[in-house]
């Protein structure tokens, strides 16, 4: 039992990841609105689409329309149209700031839900007046710091387009980390075979890099599940799909390598030299490549990486525990494998000794 | 044993596959929650795959122990 | 006496040249590759745009890598190997390959490109630039080819191994070459290219490194 407790930790932690992951609700937010243009100096009404909104439960929906950092108009009136719509009426100055349009965000809170945010809502346009009105004194609010409500309880952010797909950052993402430590973890056992000579390092790094293949075709296959459906389309050429398609490869020749040998002393050397080399290859492959390209994964190419507000303390708090849940699972699985791969040698080793002795 | 694992992989497959093939509102339906589900489903699969090939590597094993 | 590993890569290299001009239907026979397969595209295309040239020139030149740098250990038989394993240091075995390799697939690239102008036109608008990228990608193919060819040296099935071993390895260093000459035919504009440029060379000088650290544990039978 001593000797198996990262076994249980790892059963443990996945549980944690899986349970987390589904149960834990998403922010609400605001998915569009039926407006995109309006002209100044009017009053215009606008209905928002949320999601994960309960307007009807909530006595108060409050909302505003943000031009720029210190210019902010309050909604005259909201109107809850069932739990997930609402109907926002503003009025607008003649003049906005500066004198010229503007793309103003959408921001929506209730006490229930807490506040959602629609970037780039609606467009205002300033349109040239006749006559102009006497008092111009529009009466902006120029903050929000204090005022925004934000609840307390566990939730994932939104994000538009990904929506409740938030969650695959604990089964898609952990895959990759841990195919890269599963790698790693080869590598190590091949410098140590070639090092030692001994015959149970070069199994470890065959069970290993097995274990990592199973892992970056899972990778592989989820992602384009996850694009699918965010993306559009199953495989988008994107230079990380590309780049990862290309690190599986290598390591299938890997093992088309280790088959091409009658010799075992000459199999396990050559594939534990082939084995280090493909590692290092795969450094500028996965690190150095995709960041020269654009590409639709977060942190690339101009895209924001999943930190600052996608990876909020709630996302981490499963996000981390996920990785490791994840890698500990495949240190398991490689761990079967290469406890096989060992006992099968010992068989056909007291076979042969067995024939000798009967020679 | 082995055919009863097999069999519930055969299943799941099915279902992931049936998932994906049906239409887009179905995976787009309750904020995209469905692909969340496929993509664990997909591990799973993947899992049961791997751990059937091993248990077969060690049932043949023990058989050969046995010979 | 023996001699110091500088010594003993020269003495190699100038035997690798003498053989290749023993055996010059090796070199024609690429040539004559080359020829034939810019005369089916230009057929085929008959208009070629610049982009497609590009990525044209460099598939062309992953191939004549693999056929001119395949036989580098392939082709020696065992007895020879044995002859080399007894007198050589083995890091000067791969390095004298590696630069003869080199070596030659610059001029076979390079005259590539020649027949490439003849037939299909010149695109390159700067030079420097395209040759830059030229030295660098056949020093990355030729590292790469080598030390994939001792591998598969070892192996039963050599000459299949080397292309599912060499191709995946050999990916970053074309995509980043196609990136390169896309710039240098004014493709695309793109301020990174020195960033580019420092990618390759560092992949090139990475490739080297672990060649130098794994070459000895290869060779030793």
């Amino acid at each position: 039992m001593k000797k198996n407790w990262w076994k249980i930790l790892a059963a443990l932690l996945l549980l944690y990841t899986i349970l987390a992951g589904f149960l834990i609700p998403l922010k609400s937010g605001i998915e569009y609105v039926n407006k995109d243009n309006v002209n100044s100096g009017a009053d215009f009404e606008v209905r928002a689409y949320c999601y994960n909104t309960h307007f009807s439960e909530v006595d108060e929906i409050r909302a505003w329309l943000k031009i720029d950092s210190s210019h902010i108009i309050k909604a005259k009136e909201v109107k809850a149209v069932g739990n997930l719509m609402a109907d926002i009426s503003f009025s607008l100055p003649q003049f906005l700031p500066n004198n010229k349009s503007h793309v103003a965000t959408l921001i929506i809170d209730n006490k229930k839900d807490g506040y959602a945010i629609l970037p780039s809502a609606i467009q205002i346009n300033q349109i040239a007046f006749d006559t102009i009105l006497p008092e111009e004194n529009f009466e902006y609010v120029s903050s929000l710091d204090n005022e925004l409500i934000t609840i307390n309880s566990l939730s994932f952010p939104y994000r538009n387009i990904l929506y409740e797909t938030i969650r695959n950052l604990f089964f898609h993402v952990p895959l990759w980390f841990g195919m890269l430590i599963i790698f790693l973890v080869s590598m190590i056992y091949s410098i140590l075979y070639l090092r030692n000579k001994n015959e149970i390092y070069d199994m470890k790094a065959n069970a290993f890099t097995q274990v990592g293949i199973l892992f970056g075709i899972l990778g592989l296959v989820t992602g384009a599940v996850w694009a699918r459906w965010t993306w559009g389309a199953w495989w988008s050429f994107d230079v990380k799909q590309n780049m990862s398609a290309i690190a599986m490869l290598i390591y299938i020749a890997y093992s088309v390598l280790r088959a091409s040998f009658d010799d075992v002393e000459q199999r396990s050397r050559v594939s534990a030299v082939y084995n280090i080399f493909a590692f290092s290859t795969l450094i500028p492959l996965l690190f150095v490549i995709p960041r020269l390209y654009d590409s639709l994964h977060p942190g690339n190419g101009g895209n924001p990486g999943f930190g600052g507000e996608d990876l909020d303390d709630t996302m981490r708090m499963v996000f981390y525990p996920s990785i490791i849940a994840w890698t500990l699972i495949g240190v398991w699985v490689a761990q079967l494998t290469y406890r096989y791969l060992i006992l099968k040698n010992k068989l056909i080793y007291n076979r042969n000794n067995k024939n000798r002795h009967k020679n | 044993m082995k055919k009863s694992i097999l069999l519930v992989c055969a299943l799941l497959s099915t279902h992931l596959l049936s998932a994906q093939e049906s239409t887009q509102s179905v995976m787009e339906s309750s904020g995209k929650i469905f692909v969340v589900l496929a993509t664990v489903l997909v591990i799973y699969a993947g899992f049961m795959i791997f751990l059937t090939v091993i248990d077969r590597r060690i049932s043949n094993l023990e058989r050969q122990i046995k010979d | 006496m023996p001699m110091s590993i500088g010594n003993q890569i020269l003495v190699l290299i100038k035997k690798e040249m003498v053989l290749e001009w023993r055996s010059k239907y090796a070199i024609g026979g690429i040539m004559l590759y080359v020829f034939s397969t810019v005369f089916i595209m230009y057929n085929g295309f008959i208009q070629i745009e610049p982009h497609v040239w590009n990525v044209l020139f460099w598939i062309v030149a992953l191939f004549i890598s693999v056929n001119a740098l395949t036989k580098s250990f392939v082709s020696e038989n065992t007895q020879r190997q044995l002859y080399y394993y007894t007198i050589a240091h083995p890091l000067a075995v791969i390095f004298s390959k590696i630069i003869y390799n080199c070596i030659l697939l610059l001029i076979l690239n390079i005259l590539c490109f020649l027949v490439f102008g003849l037939i299909m036109g010149n695109p390159v608008k700067e030079s420097g630039l395209f040759f830059m990228a030229l030295t660098l990608g056949s020093c990355g193919l030729a590292i790469t080819f080598t030390f994939i060819s001792a591998i598969a040296n070892k192996a039963n099935n050599s000459a299949t191994l080397i292309a599912i071993l060499g191709f995946p390895l050999i990916i970053p260093i074309l995509v980043s070459l196609i990136k390169i000459s896309a710039s240098a035919l004014r493709l695309m504009t793109d301020t990174s290219v020195t960033t580019d440029i420092w990618t390759l060379l560092i992949i090139d000088v990475l490739l080297l490194a672990m060649t130098y650290l794994l070459f000895p544990f290869l060779w030793r039978d």
